[in-house]
């Protein structure tokens, strides 16, 4: 009797384990190339060209220009999380122009539905949800056939007004990952290039269900404490007033 | 009074006959198991392509919603690490369906997807068309957006942190083998 008690637990044991190993949680790893658009480039050029200062310096904004470097991001994600970052710069590079794709972190989690932008200066900021709209246009990305998203996202300028720009994301149906760069997520499959009005974010290398200690997740864990996009605009707008008032005295 | 009455009638007979129903496809998605899927990705597509594409995502119950027009979809069902699953439905009424998906064998092991580049023991060979996005005008303006591949200020080439010492253009020697004049002069159409 005791026998097969300890064969039985034995088996049982080893079912539990079986099933252990199935549920492992999903996980991964993409690096994004960001690069600035020539189009960007071309318009900024002219608009120095145009700017009072002096040449030498006008010749060096220019020349950082020119020869902007692409950045790299990184984006891990698991299970319901994902951490987007961007790669420190070369130090060869630091004189010149970036991507333009932006420097700050992005925490997602998709069971509390949140997308928050982790910034310094304004605090943790809870970003609106984009609503997406599918396109029938398709095209190919290495092996991958993308399906084409549209989505309008309200961006603050620094001259004090709102504007609102178009975003493309070609998204991989065959990738089944919710997940994206920046704060543009939510889709039906992972997105492997943004195309937005100054930049191209485009995915170079997928590693899926990696070590754990391969991955970077930095969790924002104060969800309370989160910062509205409202919010953020408002304080944006505040420094800029603050600093007018500075400029006349 | 009966002039608005009328104005709403005719609006009314305008949407019966211009806007279509929706009716929404409500259920869940199981593994074999009956575990809910969370965040499983549900793509509806419909065979006309001028119409809208609808999609969803399940909840963490593994819940999905898709609100359909009564045209006829093709519904997709998949989760990473599992099979794909798609059915093609009509809806003339608001419907439950639950999706169940079966793992596949090829989802637990690591998976490594090097976007449109091939290695191959000392050489790595591109397929620009894929990397490009026809707005370069140099080469430089193509190798700059090669995985692996940097250009700096001086025209110089690494490859992966390796300094590139020769350039060949058709096994030939570009002016010298030097990179500077190369990446700057040839135009980028001339690569394929």
């Amino acid at each position: 009797m005791t026998k097969h008690t300890i064969n039985l637990s034995f088996f049982l044991v080893l079912l539990f384990i079986g099933f252990n190993s199935q549920s492992q949680d999903i996980n991964g790893r993409i690096t994004y190339k960001g690069i600035v658009k020539q189009t960007f480039v071309d318009s900024a050029v002219a608009a120095i060209k145009k700017e009072k200062i002096s040449m030498s310096y006008k010749k060096d904004i220019i020349y950082a220009m020119e020869n902007a470097h692409p950045d790299e991001f990184v984006l891990s994600f698991k299970k319901d999380e994902s951490y987007y970052y961007k790669e420190p710069t070369l130090e060869k590079n630091i004189d010149l122009m970036g991507s333009r794709a932006g420097s700050s972190p992005y925490y997602v989690n998709k069971t509390l539905d949140k997308t928050i932008q982790v910034t310094s200066a304004l605090g943790n900021i809870d970003k609106i949800p984009l609503e997406w709209e599918i396109t029938n246009k398709t095209k190919k990305i290495g092996k991958y056939t993308c399906r084409q998203a549209k989505t309008t996202e309200k961006i603050y300028s620094r001259d004090g007004y709102f504007l609102y720009n178009n975003i493309i994301a070609w998204f991989a149906p065959d990738i089944p990952i919710s997940f994206g760069p920046k704060n543009y997520n939510g889709l039906p499959g992972l997105i492997l290039q943004i195309d937005y009005k100054e930049f191209t974010l485009t995915a170079i290398q997928i590693n899926l269900n990696i070590r754990e200690k391969d991955l970077e997740i930095k969790r924002v864990d104060d969800i309370d404490k989160l910062v509205s996009e409202k919010e953020s605009h408002k304080r944006i707008e505040e420094v800029m007033s603050d600093r007018k008032k500075m400029y006349k005295n | 009074m009966p002039f608005r009455l009328y104005v709403l009638f005719s609006f009314l007979v305008l949407f019966q006959t211009v806007g279509f129903t929706q009716n929404s496809l409500t259920g869940k998605v199981t593994d074999s198991l009956n575990k809910p899927l969370a965040n499983a990705n549900i793509l509806a597509e419909p065979k006309d392509s001028l119409q809208q594409i609808k999609f969803a995502i399940t909840d963490d119950k593994g819940r999905y919603r898709l609100d359909l027009k009564s045209i006829p979809y093709t519904v997709m069902a998949n989760y990473l690490g599992f099979a794909k699953k798609s059915f093609d439905i009509q809806l003339d009424r608001d419907k439950t369906q639950d999706i169940i998906l079966k793992e596949s064998a090829e989802g637990l092991q690591e998976v490594v997807l090097d976007m449109p580049m091939v290695v191959k023991k000392d050489t790595i060979l591109y397929n620009v068309n894929q990397l490009t996005t026809g707005e370069e005008r140099k080469l430089k303006d193509i190798l700059k957006k090669l995985p692996g591949m940097e250009v700096d200020k001086n025209g110089g080439i690494t490859v992966n942190g390796k300094k590139v010492t020769h350039m060949l253009v058709e096994n030939k020697k570009f002016f010298g083998g030097g990179t500077k004049l190369a990446v700057d002069n040839i135009p980028a159409d001339a690569v394929k």
